[in-house]
């Protein structure tokens, strides 16, 4: 992935540009106007454009240039961090042929109401956009099923945004206490603590204690 | 119905015949796998040639509920995982006894996450917990043993199991 | 040389003692293991104990649902050519009694049945889809 910041406006004139990928260097000129920049980090090409300026270019480098196999379709939360614009969707794309792939990045305003769909250039978008939905919440208009994939259908929130905590909201502590009661099974509420066993061992008090009562090594 | 009302009292026979039930139990555990993740491996392992299981007992491996006693929950239990492993062991038919296999299993293990259930045994009674990540299979088969122990401790009229 | 058997335990000699006594195993161990696991066994009220089994999920549709004849059609056909190759293992035994007068009527009941197969390939049974 690429450590270098993004840049979100061109480079000024007279910076040293990094080598171009050939894709971009054969996108025609109406497409690289969209185009904000491009960056490489370990022979990795990216390319940054605002949403939905991606739909155009990756239907260009779909149909034009040959990049058949979608890798996969993601985003990245930058809340937090002194962007612009919240999210970027980012597509890997890739040509079989001769091996090359590149990165889409789509710069996406937390306001904007959707994005584009690319189902209908690959197919393995559906799924790919079913899995940054239900992990950001974004949504891809067009995409003929947007569902809930890898969280549970009815699960209030879009875990991996940045503003959710990573241990979540006690959606986990959901399910009923199935136990044996007498000649029946039931199921009662859950106790009150998380687990048995562990329980309060990340505490600083139980870390001081241990280290206070274990014998200092024999000799 | 019991087995002190059928002999009149306990007396030295139910004993010999509590131990006898209990010896047949114990020796023929039929495990039901329930293997999510990487401990499912090594209970894969411990299933087969070199660290055999069925030299204890435990050979009917069947991955149905409704033919088995033992159920070894091995590996991570995620939220959507859940429902489905409580409905599992419901179907078993008593006796059953649970195994909690692996530090995700028991606890969570590393993975304290909005999605994994911080061990199993919140929302379904364990018997035996393994530690690891992932346990050796001898440490699965020390389990079972200590299932087994638990096993030949019952009694049948206890209530334990509704009778 | 007194040859003579106990009429006692004369039934013991013929063969149908030995399927009697089969009969009465199977019958006894069938029994036991009811009693034993209605007299032994622990009962627990559940009532997701009876539900159907689908791997853990709630059930996706019926399993009343009507399948394909297709599985009739291939049961009918392996019953009628595995009768006629019953029909042919004792013929084997006793081939050779039978001479060649025998192998003539064998052969015509082959040549009847493989008359039916070919019947059967060109109406298209044979073919599963």
């Amino acid at each position: 992935m690429a450590a270098d910041p993004a840049p979100a406006i061109p480079a000024a004139p007279g910076d040293v540009a990094p080598p171009r990928h050939p894709a971009r260097k054969a996108l025609p000129s109406p497409l690289d106007l969209l185009v904000l920049g491009e960056t490489v980090h370990a022979g990795q090409h990216a390319i940054f454009v605002r949403s939905p300026a991606q739909r155009p270019i990756l239907e260009h480098l779909r149909r034009a240039q040959g990049f058949d196999f979608l890798k996969d379709v993601t985003a990245i939360d930058l809340l937090g961090r002194d962007e612009a614009e919240r999210f970027q969707v980012i597509y890997i794309v890739h040509r079989l042929a001769d091996g090359s792939t590149l990165r889409v990045h789509a710069w996406l305003p937390e306001e904007a109401d959707s994005v584009p769909s690319v189902f209908d250039l690959w197919d393995s978008a559906r799924w790919g956009e079913r899995e940054t939905h239900d992990m950001f919440g974004i949504v891809f208009a067009g995409n003929p099923d947007l569902r809930r994939f890898l969280m549970p259908e009815d699960y209030p929130a879009f875990p991996l945004l940045k503003d959710y905590p990573l241990t979540g909201r006690g959606e986990r502590r959901q399910f009923p206490l199935v136990r044996p009661r007498g000649d029946e099974m039931v199921e009662e509420a859950p106790l009150p603590y998380p687990t048995s066993i562990g329980r309060g061992m990340h505490t600083p008090e139980y870390i001081e204690e241990v280290k206070r009562e274990s014998k200092p090594k024999p000799g | 119905m019991g087995l002190e009302s059928l002999f009149g009292g306990e007396g030295f026979l139910t004993t010999k015949i509590n131990d006898l039930v209990n010896w047949a139990r114990k020796s023929a555990l039929w495990p039901m796998p329930f293997g999510t993740a990487c401990c499912a491996i090594e209970m894969m392992a411990t299933f087969s040639g070199r660290y055999d299981i069925s030299r204890f007992g435990a050979e009917v491996v069947r991955f149905s509920p409704r033919q088995s006693d033992l159920l070894i929950v091995s590996g991570r239990i995620s939220l959507k995982m859940m429902p489905v492993l409580q409905k599992i062991y419901r179907q078993m038919p008593e006796p059953k006894w649970v195994i909690s296999m692996g530090a995700c299993a028991s606890c969570g293990g590393v993975f304290d996450t909005y999605t994994l259930i911080q061990g199993v045994d919140q929302f379904i009674p364990v018997d035996v917990y393994v530690p690891g990540c992932p346990p050796r299979p001898e440490s699965l088969l020390d389990a079972v043993f200590e299932v087994q122990k638990i096993v030949q401790e019952e009694r049948l009229d206890s209530g334990k199991h509704g009778r | 040389m007194n040859l003579s058997v106990d009429p006692a335990l004369a039934a013991a000699n013929t063969d149908l003692f030995g399927l009697a006594v089969y009969a009465a195993v199977a019958l006894t161990v069938g029994v036991a293991l009811l009693v034993l696991s209605e007299l032994l066994g622990p009962r627990r009220r559940d009532p997701e104990k009876s539900t159907i089994y689908e791997c853990g999920v709630p059930l996706f549709d019926s399993a009343r649902e009507p399948f394909t004849i297709k599985f009739y059609l291939v049961a009918i056909l392996f019953i009628l050519f595995d009768i006629e190759t019953v029909f042919l293992i004792p013929y084997a035994v006793v081939y050779e009694d039978l001479g060649i007068v025998g192998l003539f009527e064998m052969g015509v009941f082959l040549l009847v049945l493989a008359g039916g197969l070919v019947y059967c390939w060109r109406r298209g049974a044979l073919e599963w889809d």
